[in-house]
């Protein structure tokens, strides 16, 4: 198996981050759209009725939520645009993040892996992760604050708290020292392609 | 870059081509063309032994240490480097 080149591994993963960049702009142009609905929609349509599901992902628990009876929600155009809001946020950082392996897929495409664009756009995929790891712990705090204000759930009650996760500040670090490993291959790179 | 290439004017006295040097020694027209426009950042010794067999030179006449300007230890190495071409 080929993993460089035309017809490799990383041809067939730019076709494929190229498909995953469009449905990411896809994805932020309806979170756009829902939120322009939302905002013209008459609130009360918003209130999840009895007998509304929900999905919820919490780092690999995912809980299916169903309402065996209306829950109260004060300002349910909040709470919407709210979630609406932080997944254009998180959805923005992956589309950048594939945007930048997409580039990087297609340099590998063309033979070039130890090239200083390929450092370049690792290490901007290091940063992103640290970024989107610190905005992440402020709208997640932010939209739990809104979800305990406007959501009232019999028995339950919403704490928001803020929580940096180290994880993601970790693996956006290894991230950048392989950049620097990148940066020093294009460096060597350099030196044998104009060593005649 | 301190060391010039006078690969140009060698190969101007011998009245060789790049195409025709290219292809005695074994090199791409390509690096060639990087060498002989002072674009190398290093020369291999099996370039140079190439390169002055058919050239039939030595490698002193193809490299030479030219100073920085402005630069008063480099340029004290070069005039002695100068002195060692002229010996």
């Amino acid at each position: 198996m080929r993993y460089l080149g035309k017809s490799s591994a990383s041809s067939f993963l730019e076709v494929f981050l190229k498909v995953v960049w469009a449905l990411c702009l896809f994805g932020l142009v309806a979170i756009l759209g829902g939120a322009l609905v939302v905002t013209l929609v008459d609130q009360a349509r918003l209130a999840p009725g009895p007998g509304s599901r929900f999905s919820l992902d919490l780092y690999g628990i995912s809980l299916h939520l169903e309402f065996a009876k209306a829950a109260v929600v004060r300002d349910p155009r909040a709470v919407v645009l709210g979630l609406l809001g932080f997944a254009f946020f998180m959805l923005g950082f992956v589309t950048a993040v594939v945007y930048q392996l997409r580039k990087i897929f297609a340099n590998l495409k063309a033979g070039q892996p130890f090239i200083p664009e390929n450092a370049r756009r690792i290490r901007a995929i290091g940063l992103l992760v640290i970024l989107a790891c610190l905005v992440q712990s402020f709208l997640g705090f932010g939209l739990g604050t809104i979800l305990a204000k406007n959501l009232a759930i019999e028995g339950v009650t919403i704490r928001p708290q803020l929580n940096f996760g180290l994880d993601g500040f970790l693996i956006g670090l290894a991230i950048l020292v392989l950049a620097e490993v990148f940066r020093y291959g294009a460096a060597l790179q350099e030196d044998r392609d104009l060593t005649v | 870059m301190a060391i010039k290439v006078n690969l140009d004017r060698v190969m101007f006295e011998r009245k060789v081509t790049l195409t025709e040097l290219a292809e005695k020694v074994g090199l791409t027209l390509a690096n060639l063309s990087i060498l002989k426009s002072n674009k190398a950042r290093a020369i291999r010794f099996s370039t140079l032994d190439g390169l002055c067999r058919h050239l039939h030179c030595q490698p002193g006449d193809l490299l030479e240490y030219v100073p920085d300007e402005g630069d008063g230890e480099t340029a004290s190495a070069g005039s002695s480097a100068e002195h060692g071409k002229q010996q």
